[in-house]
């Protein structure tokens, strides 16, 4: 098999493994304060429709539509985030997950999103290159602020938020700056995806598909970027893997995540851990 | 000395209970203050309600001649009062210069644009500042392991971890709720040695602890808390002659039955 026919087979995955690396980057910053959200896929969700809305009905170039996009999921963040950030722990998933349902029934009902039949026939306009480019600015984004002040408040506030506060940190807004952050990479990551899949239906940004994402974050880890990366790759390419499972397929993605969570609970990315056994050895 | 914290008449109450009770007390700039008490006394709780974790039913505090009444414990914080915590409150995932730069981090002054093109003024903040907290590892003997996570020191070390932490937020007022409990004699020595250098420096210092030495040896003035009421207030040795003190630490003395 020659290179062209390789990639016509295989880009579709090859482009999810970036742009579902992005979405694994997107929650793992507000997993980094300790936040656990589960509106992620609404965001892709968001930033899909809009910019295909952009292009198929309104005609606008490609990067006009992803700005919009973009900027679509970074607007309802902002709004869902003042109000939603004041819970923590469990209400917090709890209200995530009721606004990711809210978009996906949104999607399901309007007109313009072309309800349960979803939107056919977008142009394919996704380059390889501009999932490079948009997952290499999203690390580099993510790796300036690791390196900086707002890094490691996000990493106080997730150890103890009452001892960080009791530091001069304002909470309320780095929480909302990591929540929006992450909107605005699932939208650019949404944008991406509905540009070299067709069609889009309101399915695709369920609850399952924000499960996936989470799962992609828990299993590289999030101590590190290289882990969300790899954690997205893996959960992407295992179901080509286990293909031959067919049905199965969902219970080996549970039996993978369970056997992670048990004996590997920093993620598939955890150098002291693998460090640690390179010394043994 | 000017005045620097003034509580009056601090009430706090927990559904019916009293945990404190008209408490007053101030603490002048460079003073090292010392609030002693039985355990239960209200002490933990008044470091609650001067950083903003509680809000007092009655009473007020000043810093800095300001009330503190309704104001979030992070701008709290920034006013300049630092604490460390009895039961420690570490970022224990986080290395222990990851911690002190923690405390750093209202006076980093560099914008959000700074810290995406990593500008100048960002690269000169950040490597002072990594200088300034191994400075402060050092002050406190922590220096040899400023790169292990803070979850891996000795009780002690967590101790000092927490001092170095809060002296990094540069306050005007530290409260200290029990700094060298869990230390042994040579460690308490050197914990009383910083608390001086830092009296020296016109830092002003508000502790809480149980070792009486300790606390006489250092402390200019002390206030005595029982049931959540002030039974003495004065000079060390004023407060270890005083009755009232004796009679809550020791029990009072029964008359013999004839």
């Amino acid at each position: 098999m020659n290179w062209a026919d390789w990639w016509a087979t295989y880009s579709t995955l090859v482009l999810s493994v970036g742009v579902y690396g992005m979405m694994a980057l997107s929650i793992s910053l507000t997993l980094s304060c300790g936040l656990l959200t589960l509106a992620n896929a609404a965001f892709m969700g968001i930033g899909a429709y809009v910019s295909a809305i952009a292009t198929t009905t309104f005609d606008l170039p490609f990067s006009e539509a992803l700005l919009l996009g973009t900027l679509g999921s970074t607007c309802v963040a902002l709004l869902i985030g003042l109000p939603v950030l004041r819970l923590s722990g469990v209400y917090l998933a709890m209200a995530t997950l009721g606004f990711g349902e809210v978009v996906r029934i949104l999607l399901l009902n309007l007109d313009i999103t072309g309800g349960p039949l979803g939107l056919n026939g977008i142009p394919s306009l996704t380059q390889w290159w501009h999932v490079l480019a948009a997952l290499l600015g999203t690390v580099f984004l993510l790796q300036c602020l690791r390196l900086s002040r707002i890094g490691r408040a996000f990493e106080a506030i997730r150890e103890d938020e009452t001892a960080a506060r009791l530091m001069g940190i304002s909470t309320h807004p780095l929480k909302l700056l990591a929540f929006v952050t992450g909107a605005s990479i699932a939208g650019l990551a949404g944008g991406l995806n509905a540009h070299y899949t067709f069609t889009l239906s309101p399915g695709n940004f369920g609850f399952e598909n924000a499960v996936d994402i989470l799962t992609m974050a828990v299993l590289g880890g999030i101590r590190g970027l290289p882990g969300p990366l790899l954690g997205g790759a893996i959960i992407t390419l295992l179901p080509e893997v286990l293909r031959d499972l067919q049905e199965y397929r969902m219970a080996a993605n549970g039996l993978i995540l369970i056997l992670v969570v048990l004996f590997l609970p920093q993620g598939l990315w955890d150098l002291p851990r693998i460090r640690g056994w390179f010394k043994r050895a | 000395m000017p005045e620097l914290l003034n509580l009056t008449g601090m009430s706090l109450e927990f559904g019916g209970v009293r945990a404190l009770d008209q408490v007053s007390l101030s603490v002048h700039t460079g003073q090292i203050y010392g609030l002693i008490g039985p355990n239960g006394a209200g002490k933990t709780s008044l470091f609650n309600l001067i950083t903003g974790l509680y809000r007092p039913s009655q009473g007020e505090i000043r810093f800095k001649g300001d009330s503190l009444l309704g104001i979030a414990p992070q701008h709290i914080a920034q006013r300049g009062i630092a604490r460390t915590f009895q039961n420690i409150r570490l970022f224990a995932e986080m290395t222990l210069i990851d911690n002190v730069m923690v405390g750093m981090h209202t006076h980093l002054a560099y914008r959000f644009w700074d810290l995406l093109l990593r500008s100048r003024p960002f690269r000169h903040a950040e490597v002072q500042a990594r200088k300034q907290a191994l400075t402060l590892l050092e002050r406190v003997g922590l220096s040899p392991y400023a790169h292990a996570l803070a979850g891996t020191l000795s009780y002690g070390n967590q101790r000092k971890l927490e001092i170095a932490r809060a002296l990094a937020m540069q306050p005007q007022l530290l409260l200290l709720d029990e700094p060298v409990a869990g230390m042994n004699p040579t460690e308490k020595n050197d914990i009383q040695d910083l608390i001086r250098s830092l009296r020296a420096q016109h830092l002003s210092v508000l502790l809480i602890e149980h070792d009486m030495r300790f606390v006489m040896g250092l402390c200019d003035a002390l206030t005595v808390l029982d049931f959540g009421r002030v039974i003495a207030q004065g000079s060390p040795q004023a407060i270890q002659e005083n009755p009232a003190v004796i009679a809550a630490y020791l029990g009072e003395e029964v008359p013999h039955a004839e």
